[in-house]
């Protein structure tokens, strides 16, 4: 047994150490804090709801029935921060039992929450969205839908015209957007193209209803 | 390391290892503390910067479930010198009598705190993680509106009315709907008709055992994304991002605010939130300790309630307990020992650990909370109003205290309100601890508790009834710079409804205050627009700090 002055020396190091290498950024300081910003947009963009967005992505990934369906459903359906409809009569008309589940209120949703823009539904959205371009089935079967084959083949700007409209619905992006994505090209064609749908399915745009 | 660090790091391991009940501090306790906080300081570090999360309002709401008896605590009956409660009232008192040990009755005993007469406990002691202080420093910033009258009998109704005055909207809805933090509104146990937002900002309810992990699920485990923490995915990502941005300007003018949003999210994922139930455990605890001691330390006793004997009377309805099952319970013996180490007020410690969390983190703005009766009474020999022994050694206490009588009732309140009063002035001391444009936090934030409605005391000393027609409202703010006492009432001699009536006040129009009144009041105190702007506030804002809009609150014939 280590005799306990030993022990004590060692956790008071340990101690020091932890100290030292703390975070040392506070930015508790009035000198850090902004004018707030406005925060209009959160009556005045009107943002698609659960629905929508899950709908979007089951079908550009063509999920519906996949072994993914579920994940989009968890991050996407399944959370307050999207909005949207549901029927928090639908358990107690049935004794508990669902003949609809997805009309179940999750935990925290209203019957008839609208939709907002929060910083939480766009993380969701990033996690979903790079789940998705990691699974060799959802990313080849959005390869095949869009391109033609779930074979990749190098990015154009016609593709990428495709592609951008799976979640930009009869949008057409403008020269600098396609640009922008053409960047994101790579060697290897189907890491390009991992890129670029996971760039324009995490882009906030898809969300807003304009 | 700035001296606020230090200073920090100091206050915070002294207030862990005394607020636990440790009054050495051993090397491990300390490691565990340094660790502990290195928690909690990531988190500040990463809202107070990045997403401008002290910029806005906080709303901090606690909802006592069952209609709590409030002449005790924060309803001043006699606010002024010279005021009468206006009635002769058994159930009335703030203070006993006892003669050889045995209770012979009480009175209805206050203290001067400002300019006001505060019920008599408010003279007591309250703990703090570092000792104990005067519950009236509790007092310097509080607002309390009397004469509330919620028209309509109910619980539940009434409950939501404290947060939703009318229908669409809510007072915790706008004050999120102006948040400048991630999770702009959050819940726990109190969401569902608590809160609307008119604007379609989300609610995000944390009820259950690990609220924390709940809250920050969105942001958690982002650094296994390579959009997030690759450096060269990112960077390629950001770059057509921002021009995404800005090719979204033509389409409408807020459309560039969802891609910042979506940059805030992502420095959010990039950040290490730690053991966040360790964290959640360790607050709980802290807040858990101020409730025993407020419970149990003969230090903190009340004189004249708590300091001898108070020899229990069985069969005196005037000594009976009324449990959450709807019975009346005696208790032999002192009465003092109904309370002891397992005793507890539901959901405190835990309200009161999301609260400091997430506001004093920057992550929320608005947090609906909420907490019921007292749990895990020592009932050890006791029996029912019917002769019926009870059935174990303890039972919950509710707060719609029909049964319980004068003294117990003062007992129990007296005590639960200390803890209730000792856990506000932490998380007060909390927020006055982080600097923002406005001083501190707590000079931008109202912590509002609310019940379903007073009570109304049976003039048999039996027990109380729904006081819905004379209900009370307060509010503290470091906006609010002294003990301010609002509002008209007026003896109804109708014990059911509420014996203080709300009576007419000139400068709201000649009318008794309605919810309308508290919100329009609230909305004064945070600066916000009432979302009923035809009812008056009770105060305004002089040089940003909160004073009185009426003649002082009276007591009306």
């Amino acid at each position: 047994m280590l005799p306990n002055s030993i022990i004590l020396f060692s956790l008071f190091v340990l101690t020091s150490c932890i100290q030292m290498t703390g975070p040392t950024d506070l930015k508790f300081s009035s000198s850090a804090i902004r004018t707030p910003a406005s925060l209009e947009y959160q009556s005045e963009l009107q943002m698609s709801d659960r629905q929508y967005v899950e709908s979007v992505l089951l079908s550009a990934f063509d999920a519906r029935g996949s072994a993914e369906a579920g994940p989009i459903q968890q991050h996407v359906y399944e959370k307050v921060e999207f909005g949207g409809g549901c029927d928090k009569y639908e358990a107690s008309e049935l004794n508990g039992n669902y003949e609809f589940y997805r009309e179940y209120c999750w935990t925290g949703m209203k019957s008839n929450s609208v939709p907002s823009s929060i910083p939480s539904r766009y993380s969701y959205t990033m996690k979903i969205c790079e789940y998705l371009v990691n699974s060799p089935n959802r990313q080849q079967a959005f390869l095949a839908k869009y391109l033609g084959s779930a074979t990749a083949s190098a990015p154009t700007r016609a593709n990428i015209v495709k592609a951008y409209g799976a979640y930009y619905i009869e949008v057409v992006p403008s020269a600098e957007i396609v640009d922008a994505l053409m960047s994101l090209s790579q060697s290897d064609a189907y890491e390009s193209w991992k890129q670029i749908n996971l760039a324009i399915c995490s882009s906030p745009g898809w969300q807003v209803l304009l | 390391m700035s001296n606020r660090n230090e200073l920090d790091r100091r206050n915070f391991l002294k207030s862990l290892l005394l607020g636990t009940g440790t009054v050495f501090a051993t090397p491990f306790d300390i490691y565990l503390s340094n660790v502990l906080l290195h928690y909690l300081q990531r988190g500040n570090a990463l809202a107070a910067g990045d997403v401008q999360a002290f910029a806005d309002k906080k709303f901090i709401h606690f909802s006592m479930f069952g209609g709590a008896t409030r002449w005790n605590w924060d309803l001043p009956l006699t606010p002024n010198d010279g005021d009468t409660t206006g009635m002769a009232n058994q159930m009335l008192i703030t203070k006993m009598t006892t003669n050889s040990g045995q209770i012979t009755g009480g009175s209805y005993a206050t203290t001067k705190i400002g300019n006001f007469n505060m019920p008599y406990m408010w003279s007591g002691m309250m703990p703090t993680p570092t000792g104990n202080v005067p519950m009236a420093l509790l007092a310097q910033n509080m607002l309390t509106m009397r004469g509330i009258d919620l028209q309509v009998d109910g619980h539940d109704s009434n409950r939501y009315r404290q947060t939703v005055p009318t229908s669409g909207t809510s007072l915790l809805g706008i004050v999120a709907e102006q948040g400048t933090t991630p999770i702009p509104a959050t819940a726990f146990f109190a969401g569902g008709n608590f809160y609307f937002s008119s604007k379609g900002v989300s609610l995000v309810d944390g009820s259950g055992g690990s609220p924390l992990s709940t809250f920050m699920n969105p942001f958690s485990g982002g650094s296994s994304l390579t959009s997030v923490s690759n450096s060269s995915v990112e960077s390629a990502l950001d770059r057509v991002m921002n021009i995404m941005s800005a090719s979204s300007t033509g389409k409408h003018k807020y459309m560039p605010n969802t891609y910042t949003q979506r940059k805030n999210a992502k420095d959010l994922m990039k950040k290490d939130f730690g053991n966040l139930q360790g964290t959640y455990d360790t607050l709980k605890a802290k807040y858990q300790n101020l409730i025993l001691r407020s419970f149990t330390d003969s230090s903190c006793f009340l004189e004249g309630v708590e300091d001898r004997e108070l020899r229990s009377q069985p069969g005196d309805p005037r000594h009976g307990f009324y449990t959450s099952a709807g019975r009346r319970i005696y208790i032999p013996g002192d009465l003092r020992n109904i309370a002891d180490s397992s005793t507890n007020v539901h959901l405190l410690a835990e309200s009161m650990a999301v609260a400091e969390y997430m506001i004093t983190q920057g992550f929320t703005s608005s947090v609906s909370l909420a907490t019921s009766e007292f749990t895990n009474m020592m009932t050890s020999g006791g029996y029912f109003e019917d002769n019926n022994a009870a059935a174990g050694s303890r039972d919950h206490f509710s707060m719609d205290s029909h049964g319980t009588g004068a003294y117990a009732g003062l007992l129990m309140q007296t005590k639960g309100y200390r803890a209730y009063s000792a856990c506000l002035y932490e998380l007060i001391t909390k927020l006055k601890e982080v600097p923002t444009s406005y001083g501190n936090l707590f000079n931008q934030t109202a912590i509002a508790v609310t019940s379903d409605f007073n009570r109304a005391p049976r003039n048999d000393g039996f027990g109380t009834e729904h006081g819905y027609a004379g209900s009370s409202y307060t509010i503290y703010s470091g906006a609010i710079p002294e003990l301010t006492v609002v509002g008209n009432v007026t003896d109804s001699k109708d014990y059911y409804c509420g014996n203080w009536h709300a009576a007419p006040v000139d400068e709201l129009g000649g009318r008794r205050a309605l919810i309308g009144n508290v919100a329009s009041t609230f909305a004064t105190v945070l600066d916000l627009k009432s979302p009923t702007p035809n009812d008056a506030s009770f105060v305004m804002k002089v040089n940003g700090q909160v004073k009185s809009a009426t003649k002082g609150p009276k007591n009306v014939a």
